[in-house]
């Protein structure tokens, strides 16, 4: 059968019961990482039932590197933005160093550790070092974000901590960007360029389509059509990124970035966009679920603690840095770092597109980090945040006058 | 969707995004060692998607259909023009085509109401046996006329001639529910003429259906009479009109369950715009976070999401199972409107995909068109194309009359049955398959003409919608505005 078919089938059947449990009442039950739907991907991929096997996995890939790139295009399209406010560039500057500390001390200790249990060649340890570096260092925006939205707080603290998430999407997706640059063993365009050519075409690429559904979406009010031209750009800028050889990811938050800048009404094409995030988001999810693989063994396990631990190693004593910007009574508590633990959409997108286009010890070893970040986040970060937020008293439905 | 007049400069800056996304995709497509790929695949989705969005909006300018759009698009970016996409990447789109006809023929079904064919039962029923013998006799006969042109009956008898003419025959039979749907999409006309076509173009699903069946067992008869006549052709057309309208019947009745179960409720309703309007208290645009987005949402987007879900599974099966999916989607959407109260909500979500849908499905079309193989029978192809255009005008103007229809239906009626669509490639497919002797060269022919029917067709039936006042009366009327 059609594996398209048995996809939409297992996501239909999993997304209408779960509408059916849950009519019209509980729309934000769920998730936020969408964990379950990893799990249900687990469950019935090879590791599980192997209702969906590894060559049905293989003809799902073009699903898998078109629903990661539209998120990147998501994240592209929000930079600067969290929960409908600018982002001070104070938060932004800490935010995109928080997240490049993360991905610096990921990529360096991957660097030292996985040759030790794993004989890589040089190209490859670069490659996994890379790939590593982006699994441990997006915060999922949605977490603190909806997080607050759900206990119905706001607050200083929540401004902060969204603020935070939002900043850093951009951070792994020029991390992949590098990651396919560099990479030697495509057989296509790209693996002959220098990299900084590979980097240009990427960024030159997300521009001109960024561009095209910009300049098109300021002349062109009527919704089908505007959804006709976002998406006809988005899959052509990603259809021609995998031609290339290039991360199409990358290509497409370029693309997200240079729309917000050019559209006229840059804030509906964002809630247009915003409106398909976890549609999209589930496919990736179940797909990256099923597509682990433990037959590495040791470094699997290895990668899987690495990753978490380094990012958690990180956050826990940054936060102090938020400690001297905010005032008492919000000051957040000394483990207050957990609460930015969680990875989402784009911590997905990563693991998943280079388990596609990596087939091998990469792929496999980048989704294993990927997805132990995600699964410990979502364990650590939204107990950590409802805490915080409780003890700032910026829960329950209290926000403070002048700051949301 | 028409009516929007823009200036010359918008039109410039599309024309001018146009060449830009053609010239990009080209330098790309030369740039890459790979001769088709899965990724090819996926940029030549977007690029007919875009191209067709803006093929469609410059073909506005004079006068045209969207539809022809879309085909334009497809015929010049597709293997036989520029070449950007090429025939193995058209092949490769097929996937997204099954899903767009579902959703096209779940619409469909969607639009039809028991009283409305209650009403028009009569003309139906008229124009249904008038269109049939006319059509099948003369353009059949004209066939038979032109028979010393058409390459691949050289050396054939007089009867398998006959039978071959009958068989085309039965193909110029075929309308194209996706056409006519289509342009009902971006027109948004209400009036008799649009009731009429509709309930024409959906039934005549099923009676081309019975239709192939009879003139494939005699054609059997009279190209090979040793073959002796099989009963069991008709068991099999049983089974394809009674399996699609019961696993469509079970379809409509799961949708139907789900549109219940996912009704707003005026409490929710009335929580979900206070968060919305919360959400965005400044600028009055919808919340930009997804948490408040998906608050503020009544199901519809749910509902658009379960359909494509739904859709690709259910064309799969069918396939599987050798059903009609045109004729089972259109059941499906046929018992919801009719026998739930979730039928507006239903035809509402799959509107949404509107244009999306049919530029899919058209741009592809034109990508599959056989420029070369048309140039070389153009002038058999051109006639058969007249005649069955004069023949269809002619047939529904006598229904017309006996049946004592509306003024505009006399004088319009024929003009949404001129399209031919995929249903008659699919015919044409199945009698490639049935007689693989001559099938290549009935099916080039048949392609020739179905390409003119394809760009012809909607632009006839545009003008007819348009002078007969019919164009944008649903909207006028409140009912299926376009969203913004």
């Amino acid at each position: 059968m059609n594996p398209y078919a048995i996809l939409a089938g297992l996501l239909a059947l999993a997304w209408a019961g779960g509408a059916l449990f849950r009519p019209g009442q509980q729309r934000m039950a769920g998730l936020s990482s969408g964990t379950e739907f990893l799990l249900m991907g687990i469950l019935v991929g090879p590791l599980g039932l192997a209702a969906v096997s590894r060559p049905t996995l293989e003809a799902l890939a073009p699903v898998t590197l078109v629903a990661a790139s539209w998120l990147a295009l998501l994240a592209g399209s929000q930079l600067g933005f969290a929960n409908r406010r600018r982002v001070p560039a104070a938060r932004l500057v800490l935010g995109l160093s928080l997240s490049i500390a993360a991905f610096a001390a990921t990529a360096l200790l991957a660097w030292w550790l996985v040759p030790l249990l794993l004989p890589l060649s040089g190209n490859e340890r670069l490659l996994l070092a890379l790939g590593l570096g982006c699994a441990g260092c997006e915060t999922a925006r949605t977490t603190a974000i909806r997080g607050a939205q759900r206990l119905a707080a706001g607050g200083p603290l929540a401004d902060a901590l969204g603020d935070l998430a939002g900043s850093d999407d951009m951070v792994p997706l020029a991390g992949l960007a590098l990651l396919f640059a560099l990479s030697t063993s495509a057989e296509n365009a790209a693996a002959h360029a220098p990299p900084l050519t590979a980097l240009g075409v990427t960024l030159g690429l997300g521009m001109a389509a960024g561009a095209l559904a910009g300049v098109l979406s300021r002349v062109e009010q009527r919704l089908t059509e505007r959804w006709g031209i976002l998406l006809g750009t988005g899959l052509m800028a990603i259809g021609l990124s995998a031609v290339l050889g290039l991360a199409a990811p990358a290509a497409l938050a370029v693309m997200g970035v240079t729309l917000n800048l050019l559209a006229r009404d840059s804030a509906a094409l964002r809630s247009m966009l915003a409106s398909t995030a976890r549609p999209v988001l589930l496919p990736v999810v179940a797909l990256a679920g099923a597509q682990l693989d433990l037959r590495d063994g040791l470094v699997f396990w290895a990668v899987a603690a690495l990753v978490p631990a380094t990012r958690l190693a990180i956050k826990l004593p940054a936060i102090a840095l938020l400690r001297r910007r905010l005032a008492p009574p919000v000051v957040p508590g000394a483990w207050a770092g957990l609460a930015l633990m969680p990875c989402g959409p784009i911590t997905v997108c990563v693991g998943a597109v280079v388990a596609v286009q990596f087939p091998g010890p990469i792929g496999r070893l980048v989704l294993a980090g990927c997805l132990a970040a995600i699964v410990i986040g979502e364990l650590l970060g939204p107990p950590a945040l409802r805490r915080e937020l409780q003890r700032a008293a910026g829960w329950p439905g209290s926000p403070t006058p002048g700051t949301s | 969707m028409s009516g929007t007049r823009k200036s010359l400069p918008v039109r410039m800056v599309q024309l001018l995004m146009l060449l830009a996304t053609l010239g990009l995709s080209w330098m790309v497509q030369q740039s890459s060692t790979v001769e088709s790929s899965i990724a090819a695949a996926i940029a030549a989705l977007g690029l007919l998607l875009l191209a067709g969005t803006l093929f469609s909006e410059l073909a506005e300018v004079v006068g045209l259909p969207h539809l022809t759009g879309y085909l334009l698009a497809g015929i010049i970016v597709g293997p036989h023009v520029l070449g950007i996409i090429g025939h193995d990447t058209v092949e490769r789109l097929g996937v997204f085509n099954e899903l767009a006809l579902a959703l096209i023929a779940l619409a469909g079904g969607a639009e039809l109401r028991i009283d409305s064919l209650r009403r028009a039962a009569r003309s139906l029923v008229w124009a249904h046996l008038l269109q049939i013998v006319a059509i099948i006799v003369v353009v059949g006969g004209c066939f038979m006329a032109l028979r010393g042109h058409i390459p691949f009956l050289a050396g054939m008898g007089l009867v398998p001639t006959l039978m071959v003419a009958l068989l085309w025959g039965v193909l110029a039979t075929t309308r194209s529910p996706s056409a006519v749907l289509g342009l009902l999409a971006q027109l948004r006309p209400r009036g008799p003429l649009t009731d009429m076509t509709l309930a024409f173009v959906m039934s005549s699903d099923v009676v081309v259906i019975i239709l192939l069946a009879i003139a494939l067992s005699v054609a059997q008869l009279g190209i090979d009479p040793s073959a002796g006549f099989d009963p069991a052709a008709f068991g099999e057309v049983g089974y394809e009109l009674l399996g699609s309208a019961a696993l469509g019947t079970t379809l409509g009745v799961i949708l139907a369950l789900y549109l219940w179960a996912s009704r707003p409720r005026p409490a929710a309703a009335g929580s979900a715009a206070a968060t919305a309007a919360a959400a965005a208290p400044d600028t009055g645009t919808p919340a930009l976070e997804p948490a408040v987005a998906e608050t503020a949402d009544d199901g519809g987007r749910n509902l658009l999401l379960v359909l494509l879900l739904l859709g690709l599974p259910m064309s799969a099966l069918l396939d599987y199972v050798h059903l009609n999916p045109l004729l089972a989607f259109m059941v499906a959407g046929f018992a919801v409107q009719n026998f739930s109260r979730g039928g507006e909500r239903l035809l509402h979500a799959v509107e949404k995909t509107g244009a999306i849908v049919f530029v899919v499905f058209f741009a592809t079309a034109g990508a599959h068109l056989d420029l070369q193989g048309f140039v070389a029978i153009w002038p058999v192809a051109v006639i058969l194309a007249g005649v069955r255009l004069v023949v269809t005008l002619a047939a529904a103007r006598a229904a017309s009359r006996i049946a004592g229809d509306a003024p505009v239906i006399r004088s319009w009626g024929w003009s949404g049955l001129v399209s031919q669509a995929g249903l008659a490639l699919g015919v044409a497919l199945v009698i490639v398959r049935e007689f693989p002797d001559f099938g290549d060269g009935f099916r080039t022919l048949a392609i020739g003409v179905v390409g003119l029917n394809e760009l012809f067709g909607p632009v006839l039936f545009k003008l007819a919608l348009d002078r007969s006042g019919e164009t944008g009366r649903a909207v006028a009327a409140g009912s299926n505005p376009e969203p913004h």
